[in-house]
This record gives C-alpha cells, structure tokens and sequence, in this order.
C-alpha cells in the first residue's frame, strides 16, 4: 500500500455551511422537542403506562448500538491488521463517537428528569445494567478519543494496536450491556433470553457498516475523491456477512421461542398477528432491511454500482430502525402473560384483555426528537472532516491496493 | 502601590457589605409571612439565621431517613414546614406556599434559586382522608394549625385549597 | 473578618444552648397534638424484624366492585389526578396513574371466572429494584417495594423490568397532592402498601379497610414474619400461591382460589 494522505474534507465553503445549517435546523427541532416534552410532562407524547419506552428509545438504542459497530472498520484495521482497512480507521473512530454522543442526547432527553443527570452520573446501582451502560458508553468515547490519537498522532502509532484491542472489546461489552438491558428482563417474554446479547452485536456491526459505509461514500463524492473497487466491494460484502449475521439470530431467536409452549404465542404475535409489528418485521426488517439489500449487494450489475450499494446501505439503516421497533416496541405491546392459559376478560390497566396489545402511536415529539439525536451525529461528524485530517485523499485501487490490482 | 490601594479600599467595602448583611440579619428582617402559624412564633425549629443557611442540608438529610427508614416523627418534616409557614386569604384559604411573595419565594426569588420541592410536596396542608383511621402528625398538625388560624378546612376531603 | 467570626461563635453557642430548652418545647406541642389513640408516627428507623405482606382470596372479590381502587385513589391522592388540557380521554386513561386495578380472568379450559385486585407485588428479589440504575426504586427493610422520588430521573426501565406491569409513570403536572402522599410529574410509582399508614401506625392499608368495610374481608393485611398476626395464621391455613410464581421472587402479596 501506498502511504495514505490525510486531508479535510474540502467541499466548497457554500455546500458546507449549507449542510451545517440544515444539521444544526434539524438538532435545534429536535431540541425544542425535547424542552416541550420537558416542560409539558410525557402526557404530550404517545408513551404510555403500557408502553412506556417508545420512539425516541428506538432511535437512541439504534445510534448506541451502530455507534459500537461503525468502530469495527477501524478493529478489522487495527487489531486483525487487514491493511486495505486501514485508511478508514480514522473516519471509523469519528462516526462511531458521533453516533454515540447522539444516542446518548436522545435517550438522557428523553427521561422524566433529565435535570436529574447529575443523580444520573454520580448515584449508582451496581446491580443495574443500565448504570453499568452508563459507564460503558461515556467510556466509550474516551476509548474511542484515545484510539483516534493512537492513529492521528505520529508518535501514537506504535500504541495503535493495544488501543485498537482495547477499543474493541470495550464495544463488545458495551453492546453486550445494551442487548442485555432487555435480555435480562424476566417480565416480558419477547425479552428475557441470552440471545438478545450476540444479536445486539451482529447488529451493531451491520448498521454501523451500513452507517460508515453512507458517510464514506457521500464524503468522497461530494469532495471529488475516488473510492476504488477493492475497498468498495470488500466492504459491501462485509455488509452481506454481517446482514447474514443478524438473520441467523433471528432465526434462532424464533426457532427457540416458538419451540416453548409458553411463548407460541409471542414468536406467532410477531410472526402472524401482531398487526404493525407483524408489518414492520417482514416488510421493514426482514424484507427491506435485510432480503432487498442481500439481493442487491450479490447481484451481478447492481452489485458493482456504487449508487445501488448505497441504496442498499439506506436500507440496511432503515430496516435497523424498524428491527429496534419491532424489538422494543412490540415487546411492550405484546400483553404480559399474567395468568398463563386463562384469558383476561376485563383491567383496570390495560393488562391485555383478550389477548389485545397494548395500543401505541408515535408523537411528532419523540420523531424529532430521535432525528435531532441524527442530526447531531452527523453534526459532529461533519465538523470533524472538516476540521483535522480524517479523510484519506484517495482510496482507489492503486492508492489501497497495487497488489491486488497486479493480480487483477 | 496603586493596586494595594485599589485592593484594600475593594476589600473594606466588601467587608463592609458583608458586615451591613449580617446586621440586618440580626435586625430581624423577618421573611415568615403574617397570617401564618410561623408569625406568632418566637423562631423555628432552629434559630432562624441557622435555618436560612442550614434548611436546605436539613431537608436533604431528613428525606433520606424518612423515605429510607420511615422515620416521620421529626421537627425537620416538610409537611411541618409547610403547615407552619403557610398563610391564609381573608376567607381564611390557604395560599400555596411556593406562590409569589409567599414565605419560600421572599428569598428564593432574591437568591435566584430554583427549587421543585412542591412539583411533588403539597404546597398546603392537605389532610389525609377520612374513611376510617384518623390522620398522625400531618393531620395533627393541621388540625392545629385549623385551630390557630380559624380556617374552615374540612379534613375530608382535599377538593379547595390547593390550586396555586 | 474577626468581628464576622466572632458573631458566628456567638450564634452556636446561643444555638447549643437553646437546643436543649427548644428540644423540650417542641415536644410539648407535639403531645398536645396527637390526641388520637394508638397513632404513633414512627420514630425509631423500620427493621426487618417485620415483613409487611397480604393475602387476597379471590373468591371472596366481588365482581364488579372496585371498592379497593376507590379507597387507594382517596388515601394516595390518585383521584385528584386531573387529566392535561386539550389531551383526548382515551390517552389520558392509558397514561394516569394506576396503583391497584382489579382483573377478572377466566381459565380457558373449565371457563371459571375469577375476580382479584393486582397491585405492587413486594417482591423480595424485585426486578425493578435490580434494574433501577439509581438505586431510586429501592425495597425498605420491611419488605415494601419503593420509590426514592428525590432519587428518580424517569427512565421507566422498572417499569419495563416489573413482571406484574405495577409501576406508573406520572406524565402530567401535578396541580394536587396529598400532604402524606407527595407524588411529581417525571417520577415512577406504584403501590406503597400505604407506607404513610405504617409510618403513622396505623393497623392496616386502604384497600383492605375498604374491602372489609364492603363486607367481602377478601383483602388480608399483615406481617408475615408474625407466625400469630391473622394473616400469617390465613396464610398457613390454607394453599395460596403467588402470581408468575415461576419467577421465584417471593412476592409479598400472596393469592388464593386463582
């Protein structure tokens, strides 16, 4: 491989402003959003007492856990050392901090108190995992600040490795922490099983690679520079693998529960009649965030055009955005089995009577404030580029790659 | 030399403030709003330049215990607090105490602090219901507090009194 | 700066001294005060020598009588729950606060109805005190399940975490509360087993009174570490179970006849 030129991203001041403005419109809505909710109560929102963690926890929990997984372009660089990965560890560190500092705005906006932070962040239950979370992913970005100095700073590179290992097992544990604050969960059974752990982690590295891969390729087109077909193609079918990935453990996940007598009817809720879950998990999950984008990434034509590719990566993100829906959300509606083999004919609360799921509509409020949590991401990602040197000058076949090209 | 000059004439008159403050403290300029049980007496369950400094530590400490261990028979009980220093409309009502120009805004509008004890505290004494057991201390205290002031709150039922 | 010290000085000793005689003083009106016999706000911190727990027999629950949820909602300040402006009622039902709601289920296979009141189970391993990252929903020696409002940031995940779907979250300003029942908007509660009726001595909690006021007595409260107390003597006397018992986290809430 050559060596690698770094440079700012260097798109014309006019586009950029244009871009930042647009950003900082759509984080400033969301953060109006969120005072209204702050200030009104949650009655303004579509949460309820039967489910009480709706779309802004969706978008937080989807940039939390992409945030893990854009890092894994720079593990595959640094720690199992495939040189071709390596220019792109910088931009990885980038968006993977982005991602996180905009998850984390949404899910702390969303609390009942968030004037309560500082209870948040200085009074600990060590039982929870979620106050184990907290750590994880505040430590994250200190992890993933020092890496990003390994890389950038001449005399950091020789640590690059250690950080980089470092680094990556501090994402696993993280999305571990994260699919276990539902698999730990004992009340509803769409949680409550071990397989949520490894299935948050195939996950994370799909939409994270999906997310990247979106930021690589608009970067370089609207600043001119070539992303070559080595890099290009190795990373989409990487996509492939990890979408593969996450479709086993959906198998395995639905294979096991529908095997319990006790939990046919979750797996058949979601499978069969669970009316927007059952929708939103075929036609959002399965279909087009997962079958379409197989499809197009191993087609023969479209495989190799960097538009389809990308379209490909857009429905990988969108289809991740539904996967989070339908786990958390569908989770909550899916009535709590309270008297096993007896149907409940009438409640005070909602308890499901006649097996009804609970009945949730999304507010305008919790929908910007989970794109304001984007926004912000992809904020911070754009000041990045444009600020220090994350961006290789070039990634084309003979820049990454001669050998390759001499074997082609 | 002119800056010992600068610094020692800003540091008198600091002092100076400082001591004026504490004068008028001693003065006794009383902030407990007339019409409430606090003004007929002498001082509260502290001196009262204690209790300007100190309330807050009292309560941060006292609702633990309370909430932790269920101790509530003590002098440093919110609902004491805000049984004795609310005050009445001429109806004899009680006015929210965290209302303008009441007992709790008289300094914390002047300090500048914001406090949200009364998002969730009963800004007024309101008795506990009556289907059975009579009310403890809370509704003692606010049956005595009724006695002092003449008000005609029903310990029944909570329907006026509390709206700010 | 000395004379500032000096006031200071004179003001704790002032202080010191008048301690003993406003110790005294303010005990005088407290026992002028309490006049009711047997209610004796609590003074001494609660032990775990006592287990506060209930036994609901729901054959004996009527059906269709909501007489528990009425008294709860008098004695915890629930009914002056007002719904938001300009909010519809069909929302507001589905996001006020709900401690104790009654059930009616029937088993599928012989069609036998029953009738129970479900509320806070006070567990003795509660999940929603395992997942609570500030350690705001906590379980008090006696055994009642709590929420440290001052403690609480809203997240909801106890009530995600609670197997019984018990906890509300409150979603509205709170215009009216109770002075022994401070309740906010952004916090997390559910059932307290009356914990302001422990804490004031008295026998027994809301629901239950109510309950054996309508007649039915289906509603037992007590201490089940007290092999004498009437509901440990009911519990023993008879095969109880606890909802979702193959949860294993001992609720202190027991149910027969379900």
């Amino acid at each position: 491989m050559k060596r690698i030129v770094y440079r700012e991203w260097s798109v014309a001041p006019h586009r950029y402003w244009a871009l930042l403005g647009i950003l900082a419109a759509v984080a400033g809505v969301g953060g109006l959003a969120a005072l209204y909710m702050e200030h009104e109560g949650h009655w303004v929102t579509g949460m309820t007492n039967q489910v009480m963690w709706g779309v802004p926890h969706v978008f937080a929990v989807f940039l939390i856990v992409a945030a893990s997984g854009a890092l894994n372009v720079a593990s595959i660089g640094s720690v199992f050392g495939k040189i071709i990965y390596k220019p792109l560890g910088r931009l990885s560190g980038l968006v993977a901090a982005a991602l996180l500092v905009g998850g984390l705005l949404v899910l702390v906006l969303d609390l009942g108190r968030p004037e309560r932070l500082i209870v948040a962040m200085t009074t600990y239950n060590f039982r929870s995992i979620f106050a184990w979370n907290i750590f994880l992913y505040t430590g994250f970005l200190a992890v993933v600040l020092a890496y990003l100095w390994t890389m950038m700073e001449h005399k950091g590179n020789p640590y690059t490795k250690h950080a980089g290992f470092f680094a990556m097992v501090w994402r696993l544990t993280l999305t571990t922490g994260t699919g276990s604050i539902f698999g730990f969960l004992v009340a509803r059974q769409a949680y409550d099983t071990a397989v949520l752990a490894p299935m948050f982690i195939a996950m994370s590295f799909s939409y994270g690679l999906a997310i990247f891969m979106l930021v690589l390729m608009f970067t370089f087109d609207q600043d001119g520079r070539p992303i070559g077909q080595a890099v290009l193609y190795r990373l989409k079918n990487l996509l492939a693998i990890f979408i593969g990935g996450v479709l086993f453990f959906v198998l395995v996940y639905f294979i096991t529960k529908l095997y319990m007598a006790k939990n046919t009817g979750l797996a058949l809720f979601y499978l069969l009649d669970g009316g927007i879950y059952t929708a939103v998990f075929w036609v959002g999950w399965i279909l087009a965030g997962s079958l379409v984008p197989l499809g197009i990434i191993f087609h023969p034509v479209r495989g190799k055009d960097p538009r389809w590719i990308a379209a490909a990566c857009g429905l990988v993100i969108l289809g991740g955005l539904a996967s989070m829906y339908v786990i958390i959300i569908g989770g909550e509606a899916f009535p709590m089995q309270l008297f096993p083999d007896q149907t409940i004919l009438a409640s005070g609360f909602f308890d499901g009577v006649g097996g009804a799921p609970a009945h949730y509509a999304p507010s305008l409020w919790e929908v910007l404030l989970g794109l304001g949590g984007v926004a912000v991401a992809m904020l911070i990602t754009a000041v990045g580029l444009r600020v220090l040197q994350f961006l290789p000058e070039s990634l084309d076949d003979q820049t990454v790659d001669p050998d390759a090209l001499a074997k082609a | 030399m002119a800056n010992a000059v600068i610094r020692g004439s800003l540091l008198s008159v600091g002092l100076a403030g400082a001591l004026c403050a504490l004068a008028a403290q001693a003065a006794g300029d009383s902030h407990v709003v007339p019409g409430s049980r606090a003004a007929t007496l002498e001082h509260c369950v502290a001196p009262t330049p204690f209790m300007r400094r100190n309330h807050m530590e009292l309560l941060l400490h006292q609702r633990d215990i309370t909430v932790h261990t269920g101790v509530v028979s003590t002098k440093y009980s919110i609902v004491d607090c805000v049984a004795c220093h609310v005050s009445y409309t001429g109806e004899h009502k009680p006015i929210p105490i965290n209302g303008e120009g009441q007992f709790c805004d008289t300094c914390h509008e002047d300090a500048a602090v914001q406090m949200d004890c009364f998002e969730c505290h009963a800004t007024v004494p309101v008795p506990a219901p009556k289907n059975g057991v009579a009310g403890g201390p809370h509704g003692g205290l606010v049956r005595d507090a009724v006695a002092l002031s003449g008000s005609v709150l029903h310990p029944e039922g909570p329907e006026e009194g509390n709206r700010p | 700066m000395k004379e500032t010290s000096e006031r200071i000085d004179q003001q704790r000793r002032a202080f010191i001294a008048t301690a003993a005689g406003g110790a005294a003083a303010t005990v005088v009106p407290g026992v002028l005060l309490y006049t009711v016999a047997g209610a004796e706000p609590r003074s001494e911190p609660v032990t775990s020598a006592v287990r506060w727990g209930m036994l609901i027999d729901t054959a004996k629950c009527a059906d269709g009588c909501s007489a528990c949820v009425t008294a709860c909602d008098e004695e915890n300040g629930l009914n002056l729950q007002q719904k938001p402006e300009g909010e519809s009622e069909e929302k507001w039902e589905r996001q006020k606060s709900v401690w104790i709601r009654k059930v009616r289920v029937r088993d599928n296979l012989s069609g036998h109805i029953s009738n129970l009141p479900l509320m806070c189970q006070h567990c003795e391993h509660p999940p929603c005190v395992d997942v609570c990252p500030t350690g705001a929903s906590f379980k008090r020696a006696d055994g009642i399940v709590l929420v440290d409002r001052h403690t609480c940031i809203g997240c909801r995940y106890c009530m995600l975490a609670c197997p019984y779907k018990a906890r509300s979250f409150i979603h509205e300003r709170v215009e009216s509360k109770l002075s022994r029942v401070p309740r906010g908007k952004g916090c997390v509660e559910s059932c307290t087993l009356c914990v302001q009726r422990r804490d004031d001595g008295e026998a027994s909690t809301a629901c239950a009174d109510a309950c054996a006021r309508e007649g039915h007595k289906a509603i037992v409260f007590g201490d089940i570490k007290d092999s004498e107390s009437p509901l440990s003597r009911r519990l023993a006397s008879m095969a109880t179970r606890q909802i979702r018992e193959d949860l294993a986290l001992n609720t202190g809430v027991r149910y027969s006849n379900v």
